[in-house]
């Protein structure tokens, strides 16, 4: 009798719990948006999050024509939580597309998932180059970036228009910035430079003062980090004076990923390269730029991560309209003809990978009615990820990592 | 040769930094037996409050003071309200400083965002000064010579005082302190805001040169705990001569072999383990 | 001694019912919170028989994680050397742990353990050559035998409750044996254990070691449950998640941990949908468990329904256990 009476009860309560957890499904379309909008990475969040927001009200009437929806998940800037919250999407809230993720490890973690799956997603700021490379997917496009993408402009950049010849690269240790100093390399010794000296520190290091004291003598530093490392490092530069020795040139997260308020007005000057600027005049990215002020409040200057959410979403519905409806593979064939001639950070469209062909942009801090933006002061057009190079040959070739490719611009490697 | 100063030099400065941190963990332990795993978190509030205070008033001093002085309430509720439920449950007490951590640091999230701050130091404190062998940052300077008087500050206490003798008595010899007329619970509250008062102040003076953000509390913490278990739990001049340890090594690993820096950071602990598990200057359980 | 047959073979007729019952989501749910149960587990075995609080369990999921994402992945080895290879780097972590570990007492064993812990932490995101760093590893899957995929989320389920059952019998009858009873001695009087000749340190050790092995079963399983292996599982937040949950659901039981496993997942998910605030709820949790029923609600629910058959019986004969 007690046994029945313990299994009745186990089984109600499973199926109680089991119920609560299935939702009901019904025929209109859901996006699922999925970034960090808690924990240490939230400012990429909430910006994607404005960002979709932002295009959300824009599409009004387009939206309610497609009877779409939208929902935000928060992945915690965390692998396990993301891959939690896609498979939320997918088996409990019947979501038919993904924009996101925004982060570099938690988008290899949903492009893992999406090849399992089968569903289409539309990565925004994480920029691992292998999303749209080595490893990528027939259902897995990107509105964002690879590290390695603006770089190589900035390293035709520097060695052509700055005239130097040796670098002094430091970096976060791992594979973004190794990723961003490849293409650095590639672009930098192409155009006539000498050497590039590299020097790799732990992420999550406060006290920079011992690199500095052994930094090697070169004509520049190239810094490769951003967020709290790349404060600290910022800040040390200048305490002992190193700036002038060299000057001090950013990765493309240096300067642009919201830290410009605190680094202060030593910022200015400071020079790095991106497919986004905040500090752009064209028609199209002033009107984004208003739009996004007159929701948001204009406190809040809407960055790469915002405007790459922005755009992700607007690939989302513009993909469903032309494939009339949520069909799978006629979504996934239209997001990867993606066109995108007015996009708040210049036209671009997608490679046969599936990466955006667009502007890079070289910007240098300046201060714009009281504020520190990053202005363009020149656009290299229509880059792709490879950048001036062949893609059959860029994929046959090894993965840049922590010594690849060579620093020394006379290695047979570059001829 | 040049070189070889300036790391001396970062290396003395991290010390210093991690001797303020350690100091008051070290000494709560050897009272209380309890440690203070909210002792990152405490940084973290001491060195967000702080700053903001900087920024309103433009006062250093102030700031420092409010950092300290927040992190020292902080440290106060928790013994008040928390620790004292629990006293003599060495356990439980460590796990409500974790949990009170959590709650902190979670809070101060929310308050300050996830964004790195920064702390704008005035040209006069930046400026390089001439200390016979090199150009040295003179903030950096001041922060040696700050952990120096509190190193001196501590022993006098610890040494001439009847507050310093109940301390290194310790717990175990609470009937006799309290014969010498030292109002034990008083002692506890005491010992422990100053602890926290010390990680507040360090938050802060730590925020001059790196930059604050969260997740730096457990890095903070962890760098404490690695200090006190070089030293020896409980004895302050364990905490010196651990934070000296791991200051040096850190700054020429980070010199010289930048990416295996963590490997070193934590070999001088693994191997104190080894050979002499209750640290240089502990006594034997 | 009835009811524990009983409430076992309840909880083993739910496990089989839910996959029956359940979506796909509700399926992979129960896999994680069955992975974290072995975690828990790994936990409450130290924290429960010997008083250590070890803040490195989880760090012994993440070794086994990394062992399989990098054998698997970059070294393609077939998936049961793979798994073998990664339980026996577990054990060779554990024994170079436990050695380190094992003459500390309470509060300094939570210190070392979390130092430890961090360690590996901070090693596995700054070995980028063995361990990708920040990214971590991804493409971390298991094989398809004869047709049959065990990455599937229903198959993958079979596995992990086959073998989480397994664990928990296994620690219940070394909760009985001579060995655990050994080990409850040695946490209420370790001089007099020593006394009697029982070899204390070894018994600590050998239970650290038996531990860390669970934590790194539970780490083969959330390896491929994830797909990637990346540094965050090894982070603090996660060791203090287990350790919350074992101390909420009661670390001195059997089931204690499991049920602190499931209580935690539902508040969560419960919670999630008004705040935001994910860590700041796990340390109330935490907190509140200390402080109002510091022996978990496992023990609450044994008191209550031993009140209500025989109300003489007190709770610590079923927690202390005859002595040998």
């Amino acid at each position: 009798m007690k046994h029945a009476k313990t299994l009745i009860i186990s089984g109600m309560s499973a199926l109680a719990v089991g119920s609560a957890a299935q939702l009901q499904a019904d025929d209109g379309l859901r996006v699922g948006v999925i970034g960090p909008t808690t924990g240490v990475f939230s400012f990429f969040g909430e910006q994607q999050r404005m960002g979709v927001e932002l295009a959300m009200e824009e599409l009004a009437d387009r939206l309610e024509a497609l009877d779409l929806e939208v929902r935000f998940y928060d992945s915690q800037g965390d692998a396990e939580t993301t891959v939690d919250r896609l498979r939320a999407m997918q088996s409990r809230d019947d979501i038919d597309l993904v924009v996101g993720p925004v982060l570099g490890g938690t988008g290899l973690a949903g492009l893992e998932w999406a090849k399992g799956s089968g569903m289409p997603m539309v990565i925004s700021y994480s920029a691992p180059e292998d999303i749209t490379m080595r490893d990528r997917a027939e259902n897995v496009v990107r509105a964002g970036w690879t590290g390695a993408q603006p770089m190589f402009a900035f390293g035709q950049y520097v060695a052509e228009e700055l005239g130097h010849q040796r670098i002094i690269a430091v970096g976060q240790d791992y594979s973004f910035p190794y990723n961003q100093l490849g293409g650095f390399l590639k672009g930098f010794c192409a155009a006539g430079g000498e050497s590039v000296e590299r020097i790799w520190h732990p992420t999550g290091t406060s006290d920079y003062s011992s690199i500095l004291a052994t930094l090697p003598d070169g004509d520049a530093v190239l810094y490769n980090g951003a967020g709290s490392d790349g404060l600290a490092f910022f800040q040390q530069y200048h305490d002992f004076g190193i700036d002038a020795r060299m000057p001090l040139l950013g990765g493309s997260n240096f300067f642009a990923v919201g830290d410009l308020p605190e680094m202060g007005e030593e910022a200015i000057g400071g020079l790095s390269a991106l497919q986004y600027a905040e500090g752009l005049e064209t028609d199209e990215f002033v009107a984004f730029r208003d739009a996004f002020w007159e929701m948001h409040g204009d406190d809040v200057m809407p960055l790469a991560p915002a405007e790459h959410g922005y755009v992700a979403f607007k690939m989302a519905v513009n993909a469903f309209e032309s494939a009339n409806g949520g069909d799978r593979d006629a979504v996934i064939a239209a997001l990867r003809e993606t066109e995108m001639p007015d996009a708040p950070r210049g036209p671009f469209y997608l490679d046969e990978y599936g990466n955006p062909v667009q502007n890079i942009y070289i910007n240098e801090v300046q201060e714009v009615d009281g504020r520190l933006v990053n202005v363009p002061i020149k656009t290299y057009e229509e880059v792709s990820q490879f950048g001036p190079f062949d893609p059959e040959e860029y994929l046959a070739g090894e993965p840049d990592s922590r010594d690849f490719p060579p620093g020394d611009c006379s290695d047979p490697y570059y001829d | 040769m040049n070189t070889f100063y300036f790391l001396t030099l970062n290396g003395l400065t991290m010390a210093a930094l991690l001797f303020i941190m350690a100091s008051g963990l070290t000494l709560a332990f050897g009272l209380m037996r309890v440690v203070n795993l909210a002792h990152g978190a405490f940084y973290l509030l001491g060195g967000y409050i702080g700053v903001q205070v900087i920024r309103d008033t433009g006062s250093l001093t102030l700031g420092i003071l409010a950092g300290g002085l927040a992190a020292l309430a902080g440290g106060l509720l928790m013994e008040r309200f928390l620790l004292q439920r629990v006293r003599g449950m060495d356990l439980s007490e460590a796990l409500l400083t974790i949990a009170v951590g959590l709650i902190i640091a979670d809070a101060l999230l929310v308050v300050y965002g996830g964004q790195p701050v920064s702390l704008p130091l005035p040209r006069e404190l930046r400026a390089p000064v001439d200390l016979g062998v090199m150009m040295y940052p003179y903030f950096r300077v001041l922060i040696m010579v700050f952990a120096v008087l509190l190193g001196i500050a501590l022993w006098l206490v610890m040494t001439y005082t009847r507050i310093g003798a109940a301390i290194r008595a310790g717990v175990d010899d609470r009937e006799t302190a309290m014969a010498q007329g030292i109002n034990v619970p008083l002692l506890f509250g005491g010992v422990f805001a100053v602890a926290s008062f010390l990680a507040g102040i360090a938050g802060v003076v730590g925020t001059s040169y790196m930059s604050l953000t969260q997740g730096l509390d457990v890095r903070v913490l962890m760098l404490s705990l690695v200090v006190i278990i070089i030293g020896g739990m409980g004895s302050l001049k364990g905490a010196a001569v651990g934070a000296l340890i791991t200051g040096m090594v850190s700054s020429f690993a980070t010199g010289y072999l930048p990416q295996f820096a963590l490997f070193f950071l934590f070999l001088p602990m693994t191997l104190i383990l080894v050979f002499r598990p209750q640290g240089l200057f502990g006594r034997t359980a | 001694m009835k009811r524990e047959h009983l409430i076992i073979l309840a909880i083993v007729a739910a496990l089989v019912v839910w996959p029956l019952l359940m979506g796909n989501y509700a399926v992979s749910q129960a896999n994680r919170a069955m992975i974290y149960a072995l975690a828990a587990l790994s936990f409450s075995l130290l924290a429960g028989r010997l008083g250590w609080f070890s803040l490195c369990q989880t760090t012994f999921a993440g070794i086994s994680g990394y062992t399989i994402a990098i054998l698997g992945v970059r070294y393609g080895l077939p998936f049961p050397l793979v798994v073998t290879l990664a339980l026996l780097f577990t054990a060779v972590s554990a024994v170079i742990f436990g050695l380190l570990t094992v003459r500390s007492r309470q509060v300094s064993f939570l210190m070392l353990t979390l130092a430890l812990g961090q360690m590996v932490w901070a090693l596995s995101f700054q070995w980028v050559d063995i361990t990708g760093g920040y990214n971590g590893i991804a493409g971390v899957r298991m094989p398809v035998y004869g047709g049959v995929d065990l990455n599937d989320t229903r198959v993958f389920y079979i596995l992990v409750v086959t073998v989480t059952v397994a664990i928990f019998l296994a620690v219940w009858r070394l909760y009985r044996s001579p060995f655990g009873l050994l080990l409850l001695g040695i946490q209420e009087n370790e001089q007099r254990m020593r006394a009697l000749g029982h070899p204390v340190y070894l018994a600590r050790f050998i239970a650290f070691v038996l531990a860390g092995m669970i934590g790194g079963v539970a780490g083969v399983f959330l390896v491929y449950d994830m797909g990637i292996m990346s540094p965050s599982p090894l982070g603090l937040g996660h060791a203090v998640w287990v350790l919350t949950a074992a101390v909420l659901g009661g670390y001195r039981t059997l089931l204690g941990p499991a049920l602190g496993v499931a209580v935690l997942i539902a508040l969560e998910t419960l919670v999630s949908q008004y705040t935001d605030r994910h860590m700041m709820v796990i340390g109330l949790v935490l907190l509140l468990s200390i402080l109002l029923m510091p022996r978990g609600l496992a023990e609450v629910f044994e008191q209550y329904f031993k009140r209500k058959s025989k109300p003489q019986a007190s709770v610590t004969t079923t927690t202390r256990g005859e002595e040998p």
